[in-house]
C-alpha cells in the first residue's frame, strides 16, 4: 500500500537514524512500517495520522534507537534544507578545495569546528560555514542561506534577451551548478534572463536548442522568462528552483534543494514528479491530450506547489 | 489523588519501570514462545502495562543486539505483510531465570523490611 504520509514519516525516520548501518536501518524501517500496517488493520477508526502520532515524531523514535545503542542522538537540524544545500554547495564548489579539506581534517588548527553553534571554519576562514544563520563565506563572496532560501552576493552579471523563432527553436536548455532560479512565463516571444553569478556563462543556439550554459559558475541567481510553447529543460545541482505559471513542457533534474512548481491558472498539466529522499506536495494531472508535460526529478529535498 | 502521587514519584517510577519492563518483556516472550512487536504491545496492555510503541521497538532492537532475543521475519500468507518475530535465545532464557530469582529475592527482602520489627515477625497494623 503506497501512502505518501507513511512514506514521508519513514523517510524522516531513516534520515534521523543517521549513524546506524544501512542494513540495520532497513530492518528498523520495515519493522515500524509493519507495526503501522498492523495498527491500521486492528483499529479502522483511527486515522493514519493518529497512529503516527502515537509512535511519536520520527526524530524522537530514531533518538531512542540511538540511545539504546549508546550512540549520540542527533540534534534536530535548525533548517534541514540548509544542511543539504551547504553540503551540496561545498561538494560542488571545487574538487580541489574538498580534497584539501579531507587532507587537512587531521590538522585541527586548520579546521575549526564549533559543533554547538554549527560553525565550521576551514583553511583559516577561506571557507566559513555558519549553520545557524546560514552564512557560507567562500573566499571574497558570500552565500547566505536562510531557512529554505538563499541570497548570492557575487559580482558578475549575465543577462540579456534572446528572440525565439518557434519555427526554428524548439527547446531552451539551461545548465547550472548551484543556483537560485525563478522561471516565469514571458508575455513576449523572447527569453529574458538576468543572472548574478561568478565564473563563466555562455548562451548560444545549437540545432534548434537555445542553450544557456552556466556550468562554469559555482553559484548563480537567475530570473528567466520563457515564451509559451517551447520545451524547457533545466539541469542543476543544488539550490532553490521556482517555476511559475509556465506554458511549456518542462524537464527538470536536480540534486538537493527545493523545487516550487506553481501551475498557471486554467492551464492543463500532466505531472511526473520524483523525489528520492524528501517531500512532495500533491499534483493533479489533467487528462487533456494537449496538457503540458511536467517532469521534475530531485534527489533530496522538496517539491512544492 | 493517584495521579498526584505518580507525579511526585515520577523519577523513581521511571527508574524502576525500566528494569521491570525488561523483565516483563522477556517473561512474556518466553510464555508466548514467539511474538511480534504489535502483539507484544497488546499482551503487555492486557496485563496492565502500557508501553509506547516508540519505546518498545528500540528496546527489542537493543535486546536482540545484546543476544537476549533472536528475530525472524515471517509472512503469514501471500497477501500479508512481513512481521518481525522475537523469541528468547539461550542467553535470554538464562538471563530471565537469573532476573526472576533476583526479583523474587528483592520482593521477599522488601516484605521483610515492611514488617515492623523486621525478623521478629510482627506484621504492620
Amino acid at each position: 500500500m503506497e501512502n505518501q504520509e507513511l512514506e514521508n514519516y519513514l523517510a524522516k525516520l531513516e534520515r534521523a537514524l543517521g549513524a546506524i548501518s544501512v542494513s540495520e536501518k532497513a530492518e528498523i524501517i520495515m519493522e515500524i512500517k509493519s507495526h503501522v500496517l498492523d495498527a491500521v488493520e486492528s483499529s479502522p477508526d483511527r486515522s493514519l495520522s493518529e497512529i503516527l502520532k502515537g509512535l511519536g515524531e520520527p526524530e524522537q523514535v530514531a533518538n531512542r534507537y540511538l540511545l539504546e545503542r549508546g550512540l549520540e542522538p542527533q540534534k534536530a537540524p535548525k533548517h534541514p534544507i540548509v544542511k543539504w544545500l551547504v553540503i551540496g554547495f561545498l561538494g560542488t564548489f571545487s574538487i580541489s578545495v574538498v580534497a584539501m579539506f579531507v587532507l587537512l581534517w587531521n590538522f585541527t588548527p586548520l579546521v575549526q569546528v564549533d559543533e554547538a553553534k554549527g560553525h565550521v571554519k576551514i583553511l583559516g576562514g577561506l571557507i566559513d560555514v555558519q549553520e545557524d544563520n546560514g552564512r557560507v563565506k567562500i573566499g571574497d563572496g558570500e552565500l547566505k542561506i536562510g531557512g529554505d532560501d538563499f541570497e548570492i552576493e557575487f559580482g558578475s552579471e549575465f543577462s540579456g534577451t534572446e528572440e525565439i523563432d518557434v519555427s526554428k527553436v524548439k527547446k531552451a536548455l539551461f545548465w547550472f551548478n548551484n543556483a537560485k532560479l525563478k522561471f516565469r512565463n514571458s508575455e513576449t516571444s523572447e527569453i529574458e534572463y538576468d543572472c548574478d553569478t561568478n565564473g563563466e556563462a555562455h548562451v548560444g543556439e545549437n540545432s534548434g536548442t537555445m542553450e544557456f550554459n552556466l556550468k562554469g559558475t559555482s553559484m548563480a541567481s537567475c530570473k528567466v522568462s520563457v515564451p509559451k510553447g517551447i520545451d524547457v529543460e533545466v539541469k542543476a545541482q543544488n539550490g532553490i528552483f521556482n517555476f511559475l505559471d509556465l506554458e511549456n513542457n518542462l524537464n527538470f533534474e536536480g540534486m538537493n534543494g527545493k523545487v516550487r512548481f506553481q501551475p498557471g491558472k486554467e492551464v492543463a498539466y500532466k505531472y511526473k514528479m520524483k523525489v528520492q529522499n524528501g517531500l512532495m506536495d500533491d499534483f493533479e494531472s489533467s487528462d487533456k491530450s494537449d496538457a503540458y508535460k511536467i517532469e521534475i526529478e530531485l534527489m533530496n529535498g522538496k517539491i512544492k506547489n | 489523588m493517584y495521579l498526584v502521587m505518580e507525579i511526585e514519584i515520577k523519577n523513581w517510577l521511571t527508574q524502576i519501570k525500566k528494569g521491570y519492563l525488561d523483565l516483563c518483556i522477556l517473561a512474556l516472550i518466553e510464555s508466548q514462545e514467539k511474538t511480534y512487536g504489535f502483539q507484544l504491545i497488546s499482551s503487555l496492555g492486557e496485563h496492565g502495562i502500557t508501553v509506547k510503541e516508540g519505546t518498545l521497538y528500540p528496546l527489542l532492537n537493543r535486546m536482540t543486539k545484546d543476544g537476549l532475543l533472536q528475530a525472524r521475519w515471517e509472512t503469514e500468507d501471500i497477501q500479508g505483510h512481513p512481521r518481525k518475530f522475537y523469541s528468547l535465545t539461550q542467553t535470554g532464557r538464562n538471563n530471565l531465570k537469573a532476573m526472576r530469582t533476583e526479583y523474587e529475592s528483592m520482593y521477599v527482602t522488601f516484605e521483610d523490611i515492611n514488617t515492623v520489627g523486621g525478623k521478629n515477625g510482627k506484621s504492620r497494623a
